[in-house]
């Protein structure tokens, strides 16, 4: 098997790999086009893209985290750790109605602060830059933290157990190669987990995809293994994984050793708070400014299992806010870093936490395992709304749960297909998705109290991740008229049934329209683009298939 | 079928594996999908037609195939099989002591090591040091701020000395096997010192399961769930009324008794259950005020107990009742851990005699193993009414635990290695050493004794080692205690203990390197010789004589003929790069 050169693409590197890409109908590079538009044309296609995961690790309480302070049946279900009438002023500083959201919903106050001059997450909520995506669950939830865990780290059905990581499935799939047996000098590590183990999310199916560093500017290795055999007992097949561990250590010294200095601790634009989660955010951040092609990174925050003391409002005494605001201050300061650093574009982060807790407080003024919970995405490159209702407190399960309204494996795909190119296919085979039409995990959640339906990810990756290039089996025909007053016909034909995404993007890179994201049958298939309340100018049209991508450029005369 | 074929085959078997993502429930293929596919070596090593012939030789003995069962092993000890013994049932053996046990049956030397006698008062070590600055004072309550904080300053220093001398309890050979069921118990039944900050709650949870390291674990379960420890662990002392804390009740059912399903994959127990045990638990409390050797004491307040009707385990016909109302402290858990028993035994004894295979014989299940030892071992263990000696007895004198493909099959956690390294040394410990090992743990390694990462405990197994991990081992530890040119040990932790006393290092004179050296026989005849018979009794798989030669000799660059003649002063730099390179190969980190 041949190792493609994934890792080491550049982000034009698209044409170096021979890729199926056409630009359609487009002459060349016009000059003065955004960058946003470049990237849509041109890919990125993915290669340069870095995921940062934050798993906040216990559970955390999401009804505490986004708060629906004026609804009666919180204040009720919450009388003592609830954010009641008399906090409603400190609310009022992370209302999010306000902004954005078309409920009454508030972050929590420590959301609301920063580490020096960086900025809190709510800061990067009124600047469009954090996601809040609602009610995020899975069907039949788990309320163990283990198996809850692992259901999100492997992202796996509740009642099916799996041994690989959704991340190990994508990065096999994306180096297509033996690993780390064929991996080259010069490569970078796939994965890191700062820390002592490397996160389940990056288990392969042979071997861990993912490295974990504690300190990437100290970076040792176990010497050099030796290439022997092992039995086919259960001693050789241990033998057999330390063996790999010590290979894994090794290749990767000259390249920790090329963009580090022994002793010397690497510098960052910010401050980083002295905590345990903000110093591993500053060593990711290390690697990304020192030009590291890690595509995704794990840091963890733990002790969100507040079975007691989440009093709600004073981080100096509540678990949770204690934690809120640490986290807040992390990603604020990782974000502003970034920033400053010129990397931001290429930088997303998701956090991910096993469950959300039970409506009710219990005694102990805590709350004990729930189901779903809100999950925060930010980046520059992150279209910063609050996606999806927020739960219904009298609408709950059997055990007094919450129903959850939003699939996690509705933002993983999100995160495959629109950060990092990831073709239909290849997606629904990472996220086991076995139906036959469309895409049992696609991200169709609306924009809260809208019934807007956009990507998380301001502009979409076009390179797709397939298992060898090859000759694309989809056409997009013209569209017709063009240039056009009202409406346009879009029409492109394909050789076999496949899934398919048809939607046109603004020359700034904002999406205005899904036509389509379905999986369709071999044929030609029309679809009409109504322009009405589209100011005059270029749209791109964007038809992703298979495991390709073709754009078109349309024009609005009026 | 011509030998590249087969490894062809072999080759195509891990291609096609990798594409299998899906795994169903209860499949204990699952993880063993990870181990079919040595991979890297095998296509290393494919050009050469002797090594295909010695892989496709060990690769006859398919794991799958193995045919040992819990039938007593006939075998006789001998250095390798006893080094098992040693390693897996404790923390490792000096030459000495292998010598002296191959002398014994497996049988004899089980049942030594199982003895009832070390659960004894008598056997029971003494105090930490300086325990006895606070063992009986019970802690500083009041507000004043710096009283405050010298409590907690006494009390981080009283939990590290806890650990210290936990760690010098694992370097005592005799009881060995009961400090070794400790370090299960307390990666089992959990708690956290993180959060369990009383050192008065933390060392009589220890010295509980020193006390009952084999005993009846359904009086275990019982008593756990009264202990102080676990009640502050898991909240269970703020459990009141009809307003429970469900967090113990949960715990209990999924890590400490039950697992969240069964093997194949059915339920064990029901949310309804939970919120059933949680308010039958209610009513619990610590007195913080009483300081006792014993530490502080758990208070049942009946009129803080739930009296109402529950049904825990109602769909398999368990009675409705309030369950514990009598004023003991323990009618609670007595009534409901009973019916927890009762109706879900068959599947605790299942999870708890697979939670044991793992940790004493490997850790992936397969189906066979399910079979023909996890349910073997379960019926024993409702047999003998929850008796867990029976079980380890049966499991840990079987061919199965002896058999060849399971020696050498668990990875060494930080201080399983760690201690290990100072044993097959021969270097005793004291709490000031052990103390300097404590701060590589927790700094380096991912184990700080009694602090583990949640509830479920450490992860344990593969998990240990990592490219974090790993280069700190041989780098700091095993490099250090074996190296040569001027360090002659693993150096003391720059720090003092809270107590003003130095952490010290682990220090190997010279003198007593040639000491170790001289116990293998003629050790200055052939160098060859000798540090085959070093590789066997330092790895559970030892290299063959060939990577010796390659690996371990010849960096060594010197004729061997120089060796018997070559003066001590010499030697003993020799012997330690020798004793250096094979305790930072693969074949050191597994045991």
């Amino acid at each position: 098997m041949k190792r493609r050169d994934f890792i080491k693409a550049l982000p034009l590197g698209v044409a170096a790999v021979g890729v199926p890409f056409s630009l359609g109908g487009f002459a060349g590079r016009a000059f003065g086009r955004s960058p946003v538009l470049d990237s849509i044309l041109n890919g990125s296609d993915g290669s340069d893209r870095v995921l940062v995961l934050i798993n906040l690790a216990g559970g955390n309480d999401g009804l505490n985290t986004v708060i629906p302070f004026t609804d009666p049946v919180y204040a009720k279900a919450r009388p003592t750790i609830g954010f009641g009438p008399a906090s409603h002023a400190t609310l009022s500083t992370t209302n999010l109605s306000t902004s954005i959201a078309r409920q009454d919903l508030a972050l929590n106050p420590a959301m609301a602060m920063r580490a020096g001059t960086t900025q809190s997450m709510f800061e990067l909520f009124s600047t469009k830059k954090l996601a809040i995506v609602n009610n995020v669950g899975y069907p039949s939830p788990s309320l163990s933290h283990f198996r809850s865990t692992d259901i999100w780290n492997t992202a796996s059905d509740s009642n099916v157990v799996l041994t690989t990581g959704w991340l190990g499935r994508y990065l096999e799939e994306a180096v297509d190669t033996n690993y780390p047996t064929d991996v080259k000098t010069g490569d970078d590590p796939l994965a890191i987990t700062i820390g002592g183990a490397p996160s389940a999310a990056f288990q392969g199916t042979t071997f861990g995809m993912g490295i974990a560093v504690l300190d990437p500017s100290n970076y040792l290795t176990a010497g050099a293994p030796q290439a022997e055999s092992t039995a086919s007992t259960n001693a050789g097949a241990e033998l057999a994984y330390v063996r790999g561990i010590y290979q894994q250590s090794d290749i990767y010294a000259n390249q920790f050793t090329k963009y580090f200095t022994k002793g010397q601790t690497p510098k960052n634009t910010v401050n980083y708070p002295s905590t345990n989660i903000a110093q591993q955010l500053q060593r990711v951040a290390w690697c990304i400014a020192a030009g590291m092609k890690t595509k995704v990174y794990f840091v963890q925050l733990a002790g969100f299992d507040t079975h007691i003391s989440q009093n709600a409002t004073d981080p100096s005494v509540s678990g949770q806010a204690q934690l809120l605001m640490q986290l807040s201050q992390a990603i604020g300061a990782f974000q502003t870093d970034m920033e400053n650093a010129g990397m931001a574009d290429r930088v997303i982060g998701m956090t991910y936490s096993e469950f959300g807790r039970r409506v009710n407080e219990n005694g102990s003024n805590g709350t004990d395992h729930g189901t779903s919970a809100p999950q925060f995405l930010f980046g520059t490159q992150i279209n910063g709304e609050v996606y999806s209702s927020h739960p219904n407190l009298t609408d709950l399960d059997s055990n007094a749960d919450l129903k959850w309204a939003v699939d996690f494996r509705q933002l993983y795909t999100s995160v495959l297909g629109d950060w990092f190119g990831v073709s239909p296919q290849m997606r629904k085979a990472i996220l086991m998705d076995k139906t036959t039409s469309g895409e049992q995990f696609a991200f169709n959640i609306p924009v809260n109290g809208t019934s807007t339906v956009q990507s998380l990810i301001k502009t979409p990756a076009v390179r797709s991740v397939s298992s060898a290039p090859q000759p694309l089996d989809f056409v997009l025909n013209p569209n017709y008229p063009n240039p056009f007053t009202s409406s346009t016909t879009v029409s492109f034909a394909l050789a076999r049934t496949m899934p398919v995404k048809l939607e046109v993007y603004s020359e700034r890179g904002e999406r205005v329209a899904e036509l389509a994201n379905a999986t369709l049958g071999r044929g030609t298939h029309e679809f009409v683009f109504g322009a009405n309340g589209l100011a005059n100018g270029t749209y791109i049209c964007r038809l992703e298939a298979g495991d390709g991508v073709l754009v078109r450029q349309m024009t609005v005369v009026r | 079928m011509p030998l590249l074929s087969a490894i062809t085959v072999l080759l195509l078997n891990a291609i096609m594996d990798r594409r299998s993502f899906l795994r169903t429930a209860g499949s204990a293929a699952g993880a063993a999908a990870l181990l079919d596919a040595p991979i890297a070596p095998l296509q290393a090593r494919q050009s050469s037609q002797a090594d295909v012939a010695a892989i496709i030789k060990r690769t006859e003995r398919n794991r799958d195939m193995v045919q040992s069962t819990l039938a007593p092993w006939g075998g006789s000890l001998d250095a390798h099989t006893t080094g098992h013994v040693y390693r897996r049932a404790g923390f490792g053996g000096t030459v000495a002591e292998l010598k002296a046990a191959a002398s014994l049956t497996p049988s004899a030397l089980i049942d030594a090591l199982l003895d009832d006698k070390w659960t004894l008062d008598a056997n029971m070590p003494g105090p930490p040091s300086h325990a006895q600055t606070w063992m009986l004072l019970p802690p500083y309550q009041g507000t004043d701020l710096q009283r405050q904080i010298q409590q907690n300053i006494d009390d981080s220093n009283a939990r590290y000395a806890i650990r210290r001398s936990w760690a010098v309890e694992m370097s005592r050979p005799s009881t060995m096997l009961r400090e070794k069921m400790v370090y299960f118990w307390a990666n089992h039944f959990v708690v956290e010192a993180q959060k369990v900050e009383y050192p008065h709650l933390l060392l009589p949870y220890l010295t509980y399961f020193r006390k009952h390291p084999w005993g009846n674990f359904k009086q275990m379960v019982k008593d756990v769930s009264v202990l102080p420890a676990m009640l502050y662990y898991l909240d269970g002392w703020y459990s009141k009324g009809r307003n429970p804390n469900e967090n113990y009740a949960r715990e209990l059912m999924e890590l400490f008794t039950l697992g969240v399903t069964d093997k194949d994959g059915n339920p064990n127990y029901t949310e309804d259950d939970i919120k059933a045990v949680a308010l039958a638990l209610t009513g619990y409390s610590i007195d913080f005020s009483t300081a006792t050797v014993n530490g502080f004491p758990a208070i049942y307040t009946i009129s803080d107990h739930d009296s109402s009707l529950k049904k825990p385990f109602s769909s398999l016909g368990a009675p409705i009742r309030s369950y514990g109302l009598s004023s003991s402290l323990h009618s609670v858990p007595d009534d409901i851990i009973d019916c927890l028993f009762q109706y879900r035994g068959d599947k605790l004894a299942y999870f708890i005699c697979g939670k044991l295979y793992q940790y004493f014989v490997y850790h992936d299940i397969s189906g066979a193993t399910e079979q023909a030892i996890i349910s073997q071992l379960a019926t024993t263990f409702q047999n003998a009414n929850w008796e867990l000696k029976p079980v380890l007895q049966q499991l840990l004198k079987s061919e199965h635990f002896f058999d060849e493909a399971n020696i050498g099959a668990a990875i060494k956690s930080p201080f399983e290695y760690m201690i290990g390294l100072a044993r097959q040394f021969d270097i005793p410990l004291d709490e000031f050493q052990t103390g300097t090992l404590e701060m590589y743990g927790l700094s380096l390694l991912n184990q700080s004794l009694l602090d583990p990462p949640n509830v479920k405990g450490w992860p344990g197994y593969r998990s240990w080692v990592s490219t974090t991990t790993l280069p700190i081992r041989n780098k700091y530890l095993a490099s250090a205690l074996a190296m040569t040119g001027g360090t002659t040990g693993i150096p003391a932790w720059n720090g003092v203990t809270g107590y003003g006393e130095n952490y010290t290092g682990i220090l190997w004179s010279d003198a007593d390197v040639l000491k170790w050296a001289a116990q293998f026989g003629e050790y200055k005849g052939d160098v060859h010789h000798f540090i085959s018979q070093v590789a066997t009794f330092l790895c559970a798989q030892p290299p063959a004589s060939d990577f010796l030669t390659t690996y371990v000799f010849a960096p060594l660059s010197f004729p061997d003929y120089e060796w018997p003649t070559m003066p001590d002063a010499d030697r003993v730099i020799k012997i330690r790069t020798i004793l250096t390179a094979i305790t930072t190969l693969p074949e050191f980190q597994i045991m």
